[in-house]
């Protein structure tokens, strides 16, 4: 029983590594999905991301220099609610503070990021017992352009751009099955961001029609016997982003980045937990045209039981 | 005739030490194959990086044009050029305009500042190449009433 408990409650909150967004964007989380016996789930995480390259359309990768540096803070509060049983809905609101350094300049710039909204319906539960059978989750969600991205951006370094600057629907669906002290899941994730008009510098308008988002996340957890309050989790995935297309350029090309993950989970009693993630963009290949990053987080869950 | 022995998956999988050796097989070659391509075992420092691009000059539409960069394409400093035209049009009054474009990312970077040197020659600085890969520097210019008289699209690869 207390094995389920916490398989059950560290599983509650399941996130995506958080990604920098391919071009520019302050790092985003996932939705936070309830798995266990609980009415709602209340989180609140610090992240500290750093861009530590970029490849180019060759997928040749070049490492900034320690006079070019990227970094971000996040602060974000995030609220998952069950509804009806098999229903849940949730809502991300991060601050994200960014600084650039090149050379002698140094320059920061802090504000809200992209907020993120969602729903959960349970398709495939697990009504009855079953060794391999996962239960299954659809999502629906979508990001909402709250924050400066590369389009808007006037600072000379890029530190106000904190967000990816389309309002960005998805729908995913996440398989999560444990057994004995492992457990393992599957998220993938569609999107397609809304075309939307930006106004350069030089006054004119520009059309931006980006392509669709794909992502996934392959991840297992074990929680030691003698330590069952402890969980130790590894995922890797590929995140996907289609060419965007401009009323006024040619047409972009596609990006493509590997997240790998390594988390650490500790329940502190039914209601608290912690969980310490690292994210690293620089490990897994091939990568095209995309920035990479390394993010360590820390979220506190609290969740009230049903 | 010798019955050929059928592994069924549940059987394989009641075998749970061969499972452990297959499925840890498994992940370590499908981690291998990404690993393969991986940024940080293959990767250049930005400041080995830079265009080498010093000047380059031509002519279109009767109008000739020498770009000089004072501070070459680089992904570690601001850079800057010189834009001297040879023309017989009147530029009093005209605009130059600089972008810079990555035509792959199809974003660009942060607003470049033009200063006019004299009536046909401009310096273009605050050029911020934010990331490696194929850039254009785009420059319209535009005369009083804001009409195009002249463009010209340069492209620098870092």
């Amino acid at each position: 029983m207390t094995r389920f408990l916490v398989l059950f409650c560290i599983l509650s909150l399941w996130p995506l590594p958080i990604r920098a967004a391919s071009c520019c964007g302050a790092g985003g989380g996932g939705t936070a999905i309830i798995l266990g016996d609980d009415r709602s789930l209340s989180a609140f995480g610090i992240s500290y991301s750093s861009v530590i390259g970029d490849t180019d359309d060759r997928g040749e990768a070049i490492f900034r220099s320690d006079k070019n540096k990227d970094y971000s803070f996040t602060a974000a509060v995030q609220h998952t609610q069950v509804y009806k049983s098999f229903w849940q809905f949730g809502l991300r609101i991060p601050y994200v503070q960014r600084t650039r350094e090149l050379n002698n300049q140094n320059s920061s710039a802090s504000g809200l990021g992209d907020l993120l909204v969602y729903g959960a319906h349970e398709a495939w539960p697990l009504e009855y017992y079953s060794k391999w059978k996962p239960r299954g989750f659809i999502i629906v969600q979508c990001e909402a352009p709250t924050s400066p991205s590369v389009y808007d951006s006037m600072s000379n370094l890029g530190d106000d751009i904190r967000g990816y600057g389309f309002w960005r629907p998805g729908v995913g669906v996440f398989l999560a099955k444990s057994r004995g002290a492992w457990d393992a899941s599957l998220r993938a994730d569609i999107k397609q961001p809304l075309a939307r008009e930006f106004q350069l510098p030089s006054g004119a308008r520009r059309t931006v029609a980006p392509g669709p988002n794909l992502d996934g996340v392959l991840s297992v957890g074990y929680s030691p016997k003698t330590m069952q309050s402890l969980r130790y989790g590894l995922s890797f995935g590929p995140s996907y982003q289609a060419a965007k297309t401009f009323s006024d350029a040619a047409s972009s090309r596609e990006q493509l980045l590997w997240n790998l993950g390594l988390s650490f989970g500790v329940l502190l009693s039914r209601i608290h937990s912690l969980q310490l993630l690292y994210n690293d963009q620089t490990v897994l290949g091939p990568s095209y045209n995309s920035i990479l990053a390394r993010t360590t987080s820390l979220t506190y869950e609290y969740r009230l039981p049903l | 005739m010798p019955r050929r022995k059928k592994l069924s998956l549940q059987k394989l999988f009641r075998n749970k030490a061969l499972l452990g050796r297959r499925s840890t097989l498994l992940v370590l070659c499908v981690v291998f194959c990404i690993s393969c391509q991986s940024p940080l075992l293959n990767h250049k420092k930005a400041d080995e990086v830079q265009s080498g691009v010093r000047a380059r000059a031509g002519c279109q539409s009767a109008t000739c044009h020498v770009l000089e960069w004072l501070d070459s394409p680089s992904l570690s400093n601001a850079s800057s050029f010189k834009l001297q035209l040879m023309t017989d049009l009147v530029l009093e009054g005209a605009n130059l305009k600089v972008e810079l474009w990555m035509p792959d990312h199809g974003h660009g970077s942060a607003p470049v500042t033009v200063t006019r040197v004299n009536s046909h020659e401009f310096i273009a600085s605050e050029i911020y190449f934010i990331m490696p890969g194929l850039w254009e520097v785009r420059m319209v210019l535009t005369d009083n009433i804001g009409q195009i008289v002249w463009e010209l699209t340069e492209d620098i690869r870092l």
